[in-house]
């Protein structure tokens, strides 16, 4: 027991010992400054030079209060490790990436190059993987300026707009770093990000989906085209369709949407994708004043499906026509197809010329509290 | 006395550290160079060594290797084969605590010096593998009640992730028919390794008997399948080559919502060091029990216990010496190389032990005929 004891003490004595070692090097919270976003613009001096922006929140006692206070640091620099060290001299407490979740890409740099600084992002330990890109217009300064009235803690509204915890909107195509990552490297799939738009009074619009060739931004969508785009990348899509019914005014609400796709290659020359969009719809807006009987809706899914289509097809072929991928039919031509060395090679040849197949099933479930 | 239920646990640790190992990195270098193939020949193999492994042990009930060895061979050849094997399994801790300070300085506290991270862990490890054996094996029973569940529920985040792209997986699935090497092969049979620690744990065990060997093998194939495939689902077929920690990095890009933390990373860590932990301390436990019988070292008689205790400290600094030497002395690549010599080194010997062992039992027939 005594022996039992004098051992315990000991391991103490040790696990004290290496905990006052490690505190030498380790900095308490409150000589941290926080980063939460980065922004990247091409610089208007030098082509070789970027302004690299810093939004630093600086923590303060409740955030229910609202008083907010960030700090917006732009340095200009060749590289980005030598813009936040140049940055360190410039406040008083230890930089810290841990909480940063936002990287903004500038519209002119975005339609440069963004690989140096996604493999930044990617490289840095304290980085997280789950970082919100986008593109921001004009610069990305302006964006990390903006400070909306709804936001409680600095910098968050940008990060609650482009993930799914805070708004739920259409338009918004959600991506992470890691995805982003991931299609950069992937053959057959190709990268893309929501835009960002600084609008009147300091409101952050985000409504439009930006497809990139690999590293550089191509074309940037319509807001239309980016809810379409939406619908077909993920599942459970929540949005509105609207149409008109003999003239009159009919808005569907989604509950349930789910778009797949298959890749008909027989017979040659004449390959097509088959995509297949179901959508559960409950009605939401009508301008006829009359109660709607089951053939009117029947009928009303008709034209749905009918007007659906024909906007789908147009956006993938005009995504066609870019020449980009951002649906990633590539890597399913090649995860069906075992012929390893020359499969690319081949959906390279179909893709320009290949067809779109949309048929869209629409049911409206419901028509809400009134018939 | 123990129930034969330790046994599956004891597997069960060496398939939940592969993760640490290296072995899915070794997977993914090869994906498109006959990874898959290589599993699926691997799958067999391993099963089969662990069913042999269990068959031949159960004819020495109560014995360790020591034992059967220091009974049939000559004292130098029995002494050296033990020494190498202990010094062996001891090489896949280094391996695992080298990895893991690694990871922790990567991914968790970047300021506190490797070393001294090391030294906590070591101040663990050291101490807790002196216990006796049966202590150990319930402090893994309790270690995987915590660790396994969560483990599930990570690997259930990953595959029900709308980001994790199957088209990916399908890529992969069709690079099915490549040319299987050996390097691949040795890293998926990591899996079943688990059950060289009865070489020492047998002593303790009563009747020792394995039933359902499938539900092992199912679990194995489970375990080989996350390994490979939910790295490639959401880092990409082409970019989860790119990352140094796959695991990590897949980690990294879970998000918990709903949650006290937001990011899986450190629920994974946590989980992981607990592994990392108790599988060092089984290794240390296990590899120290060889050397010591390599040496003759009995534990019989209250004189040669003193002289055994004494020994073992001897031991264990030698441990503690040899990993804090090669933590500075080895960088990433070298790690990496290390591992992979491991793996190689500990299929082979695999073979070696079993052949060992068939002829411990022919010849303990021929001595039990003759007399």
């Amino acid at each position: 027991m005594n022996m039992l004891k004098r051992r315990l003490v000991w391991v103490l004595c040790c696990s004290m010992l290496t905990l006052t070692l490690s505190g030498c090097e380790f900095r308490d919270i409150d000589l941290r400054l926080f980063v939460v976003s980065i922004g990247v613009d091409v610089s208007e001096k030098s082509p070789d030079l970027y302004n690299f922006s810093f939004k630093i929140s600086i923590p303060s006692g409740d955030p229910k209060t609202g008083e907010e206070k960030s700090l917006l640091i732009t340095e200009e620099s060749d590289s980005i490790a030598e813009a936040i060290r140049q940055v360190k001299s410039k406040v008083d407490k230890e930089l810290d990436f841990g909480h940063c979740k936002g990287v903004m890409y500038g519209e002119a740099y975005a339609r440069r190059d963004i690989s140096k600084i996604e493999d930044w992002t990617v490289r840095r330990r304290d980085m997280q993987l789950l970082m919100y890109p986008a593109v921001a217009i004009p610069t990305a300064e302006e964006v990390l300026r903006a400070e909306p009235p709804t936001e409680r803690i600095a910098g968050n509204a940008i990060f609650l707009a482009l993930s799914e915890d805070g708004t739920e909107s259409p338009f918004i195509t959600r991506t992470y770093s890691f995805d982003l990552a991931r299609r950069m490297t992937e053959v057959g799939e190709d990268p893309v990000m929501p835009v960002v738009e600084v609008g009147e009074k300091n409101v952050l619009n985000i409504n439009k989906v930006a497809l990139m060739d690999k590293s550089k931004v191509k074309v940037i969508l319509t807001k239309d085209e980016t809810r379409l785009f939406n619908l077909l990348d993920l599942r459970n899509l929540s949005t509105n369709f609207g149409t008109r019914v003999d003239g009159e005014l009919i808005e569907v609400n989604t509950d349930r949407t789910r778009a797949s796709y298959k890749i008909v290659t027989s017979p040659k020359g004449q390959e097509a994708i088959h995509f297949r969009v179901r959508i559960q719809a409950t009605l939401e807006e009508k301008e006829d004043i009359k109660l709607l009987t089951p053939e009117e809706i029947k009928k009303i899914e008709g034209i749905y499906n009918k007007e659906l289509s024909k906007a789908i097809t147009d956006v993938l072929e005009k995504i066609r026509k870019t020449g980009r991928d951002p649906l990633g039919f590539g890597l399913r031509y090649g995860g069906t197809h075992w012929n390893n060395k020359t499969e690319m090679e081949e959906w390279a040849a179909i893709y320009p010329h290949i067809k779109f197949n949309v048929s869209v099933k629409l049911r409206i479930k419901s028509t809400g509290y009134k018939q | 006395m123990v129930r034969n239920k330790y046994f599956y646990y004891l597997f069960l640790l060496n398939a939940t550290i592969n993760l640490i190992n290296y072995v899915p990195r070794i997977l993914i270098q090869d994906r498109f160079d006959g990874a898959l193939i290589s599993i699926l020949i691997a799958i067999p193999i391993g099963s089969l060594l662990l069913y042999t492994f269990t068959k031949l042990i159960q004819k020495f009930p109560g014995e360790g290797l020591p034992e059967i060895f220091n009974s049939m061979m000559p004292a130098w050849i029995s002494g050296v084969l033990l020494v190498l094997y202990g010094l062996g399994w001891y090489f896949s801790s280094v391996i695992t605590l080298v990895s893991f300070v690694d990871i922790t300085n990567r991914y968790v506290s970047p300021d506190v010096s490797p070393i001294i991270v090391l030294i906590g862990f070591l101040v663990v490890v050291a101490l807790s593998a002196r216990l006796d054996s049966e202590s150990i094996l319930y402090a893994l029973e309790m270690i995987l009640y915590m660790t396994v569940p969560i483990i599930m529920y990570m690997a259930w985040r990953v595959f029900s992730n709308p980001y994790y792209s199957w088209d990916a997986v399908r890529q992969i699935i069709t690079h099915l028919w490549d040319i299987p090497n050996y390097r691949t092969v040795a890293a998926a049979t990591y899996i079943y390794t688990g059950y060289i620690n009865m070489v020492v744990f047998n002593r303790i065990f009563h009747k020792f008997r394995v039933k359902h060997i499938w539900s092992i093998v199912i679990v194995s194939i489970l375990t080989l399948a996350v390994s490979i495939f939910a790295p490639i689902g959401l880092l990409g077929a082409a970019g989860a080559g790119e990352h140094v920690y796959p695991a990590f990095s897949t980690a990294d890009s879970l998000r918990i919502r709903y949650f006290i933390i937001e990011r899986m990373i450190y629920v994974f860590y946590v989980v992981y060091m607990c592994l990392s932990l108790v599988n060092s301390i089984v290794h240390w436990h296990v590899g120290k029990e060889l050397i010591l019988g390599g040496f003759r070292l009995k534990s019989d008689k209250p004189e040669s216990i003193r002289k055994k205790r004494k020994v073992e400290w001897w031991v264990l600094a030698a441990f503690c010496v040899i990993i804090l030497a090669s933590s500075m002395a080895i960088n990433q690549y070298s790690l990496n190389d290390m591992a992979i010599v491991f793996l190689d080194v500990r299929f082979a010997g695999e073979f070696l032990l079993i052949a060992l062992l068939f002829y411990a039992v022919w010849r303990r027939r021929r001595r039990r005929k003759r007399a």
